[in-house]
């Protein structure tokens, strides 16, 4: 508590002190030193946020600590449920035991580190008018939030690594290895890729709060069909193929099937750097597309609640 | 016996004045909820398309199970989840208070305030699958199912809510434990799946220290057969001490109780 408190102080003053500047004299001899300050001020106070959002989450323990056994909990029950799936044949869709442990125990992990919950207050904050501060605020939203989330994400990362270790220990679970270091630097970049385009669908689909009152509605809907289509439950080429094409027209697959199929060798070598590109091109349209919402959303915005 | 109805009627009217003033959000909450079953259909069906059964479970018989949780949990959060969801919030800013100042049992007032309307149309929908399900798939109705599904359900929903009072009445001594509720629930939708995936010690603690087997894989394996006959004697009996258990270490917890915010 005593942490967050002294945060919260240090942002306090960091804003006063960014006050001070921007009602100075910018014509003086100074000028150039106090721009490069800002600068560095610009950024600080989003790492400021990074760490505040940090120190939230580790302010009540247990309640971190439950987040987590839910966490192990999910694990153990997708693990027994493929081992018995796989217990006659070994196989299962295409996919042998250690493959599909894997993907299971991959997902876990990725799980951690592309689907945030941070963005879900943004919807929360326009329908109760506390979304206004942020505007009187010199700060960017959009970043704000990010970091927010990047703080969340990173201790869930540490988190899942050490339950997976563990889990994994316990229940003797074999994995497949991948060693080419090439593809290993394709799955880091498509992981990359799919924590960017989540933030971006999260946070576009949270501005509809901008337009109803009702958002967490769609959000949840949201969510539901994102993990479904992520493949989050299942290796996506299990269902039939033209479902499966359908799933591959929309951005979702990119999340999580797109950095485990390139991992586990299911796709040609060949085809990777188009599979990259094409989560590329979701990550800039996603990203105009959150721009022309956020911009149209703005004009909307009455400040009920204030 | 004849306050508490009366405070309860009050609180279902409460609860449909709420409900009316925000129709849409019913509308949405139901067509969110259909979503959601069709997801769960979905991916029944995608893992039957690669396999004939899951631990010796048959397509129409994990449907069963699927529909008796979905319908158990329905009547959980009708009745319980809105109250569960905030013992947390109100153990740790001192909100409690108002319940203990109140001439009615303050449990009864903290388990029973807040009811979700929109789960009875839910719930409606959700029994209508279950008809559609026994139909589509000829499922053999013996005149015993009857009572069987009238003990076994309710009982399921009441260890549910013994479940969640036990863990949120930690949050007197542990304070903001606000994701032991999203624990619970996770917890709770490992008995969507058939418990014969568990190895035998986990089954065991299923059935005992962590009940989430009777929320429908012992209705469901009751029903298929799979389940002996004083397994609804074991499952009537392990309902009633849960709950003993829940309200007594509450009724401990209320004794030690310092107001937060007074």
């Amino acid at each position: 508590m005593m942490e967050t408190y002294n945060a919260n102080y240090k942002w306090i003053r960091m804003m006063q002190i960014m006050q001070i500047i921007k009602k100075d004299n910018w014509h003086n001899s100074q000028h150039s030193h106090r721009i490069r300050s800002i600068r560095i001020m610009n950024m600080q106070k989003y790492f400021w946020a990074f760490k505040l959002s940090f120190s939230n989450q580790l302010a009540y323990r247990v309640n971190f600590l439950l987040g987590r056994l839910r966490s192990i909990i999910v694990l153990l029950i997708l693990y027994y449920l493929w081992t018995t799936l796989t217990a006659y044949t070994g196989r299962f869709a295409g996919y042998t035991r250690e493959e599909l442990m894997t993907y299971v125990f991959g997902v876990v992990m990725l799980r951690a580190f592309v689907f945030g919950s941070q963005s879900r207050r943004i919807a929360q904050e326009i329908n109760d008018g506390g979304f206004t501060t942020y505007l009187v605020k010199p700060i960017n939203h959009f970043v704000f939030f990010y970091f927010r989330e990047l703080a969340e994400r990173l201790l869930l990362i540490c988190s899942s690594v050490i339950e997976i270790t563990i889990v994994s220990a316990l229940l003797s679970v074999n994995f497949f290895v991948q060693t080419d270091g090439i593809a290993l630097i394709w799955v880091l970049g498509a992981i990359l890729g799919a924590h960017f385009l989540y933030y971006l669908l999260s946070y576009m689909v949270s501005l509809i709060a901008f337009w109803s009152r009702e958002a967490m509605g769609p959000r949840f809907m949201f969510e539901w069909l994102l993990e479904f289509a992520s493949g989050a439950y299942f290796p996506l080429t299990i269902v039939s193929a033209l479902f499966f094409g359908i799933l591959q027209l929309l951005p979702f697959t990119h999340l999580i099937f797109t950095p485990l199929t390139i991992y586990l060798e299911k796709i040609a070598p060949a085809k990777i750097p188009a599979l990259i590109g094409m989560q590329m091109l979701w990550i800039l349209v996603v990203g105009m597309m959150t721009t022309l919402v956020w911009k149209r959303g703005l004009r909307r915005y009455s400040g009920e609640g204030i | 016996m004849k306050k508490y109805l009366n405070i309860y009627r009050i609180f279902v009217n409460n609860a449909f004045s709420y409900a009316a003033q925000y129709r849409r959000n019913t509308w949405l909450k139901l067509f969110i909820n259909l979503f959601w079953i069709a997801f769960l259909g979905i991916t029944i069906e995608v893992i039957f398309t690669q396999t004939q059964t899951i631990a010796g479970w048959e397509k129409h018989e994990v449907y069963l199970m699927m529909i008796l949780w979905i319908i158990v949990d329905e009547i959980y959060t009708l009745i319980f989840e809105g109250n569960m969801d905030m013992i947390p919030h109100i153990v740790t800013d001192g909100g409690l208070d108002i319940y203990l100042t109140k001439p009615a049992h303050n449990l009864f007032m903290v388990s029973t305030k807040k009811i979700y309307i929109y789960s009875i149309w839910r719930l409606i929908t959700q029994l209508l699958i279950l008809v559609w399900l026994f139909t589509h798939f000829n499922f053999t109705i013996a005149p015993y199912w009857i009572p069987i599904v009238v003990i076994l359900i309710p009982a399921a929903v009441l260890i549910n809510y013994a479940g969640a009072l036990i863990l949120n009445t930690l949050s007197f001594w542990l304070f903001r434990i606000d994701n032991v509720n999203d624990l619970w629930n996770v917890v709770r939708s490992l008995g969507r799946y058939p418990l014969s995936i568990l190895p035998k010690t986990l089954k065991i603690i299923t059935l005992t220290a962590i009940p989430i087997a009777f929320q429908a894989y012992v209705p469901a394996a009751t029903l298929t057969g799979r389940w002996p006959w004083y397994g609804m004697i074991y499952m009537s009996v392990f309902t009633v001490i849960l709950l003993f258990i829940a309200v007594k270490f509450w009724n401990f917890a209320v004794r030690r109780y310092s107001s937060a915010s007074s």
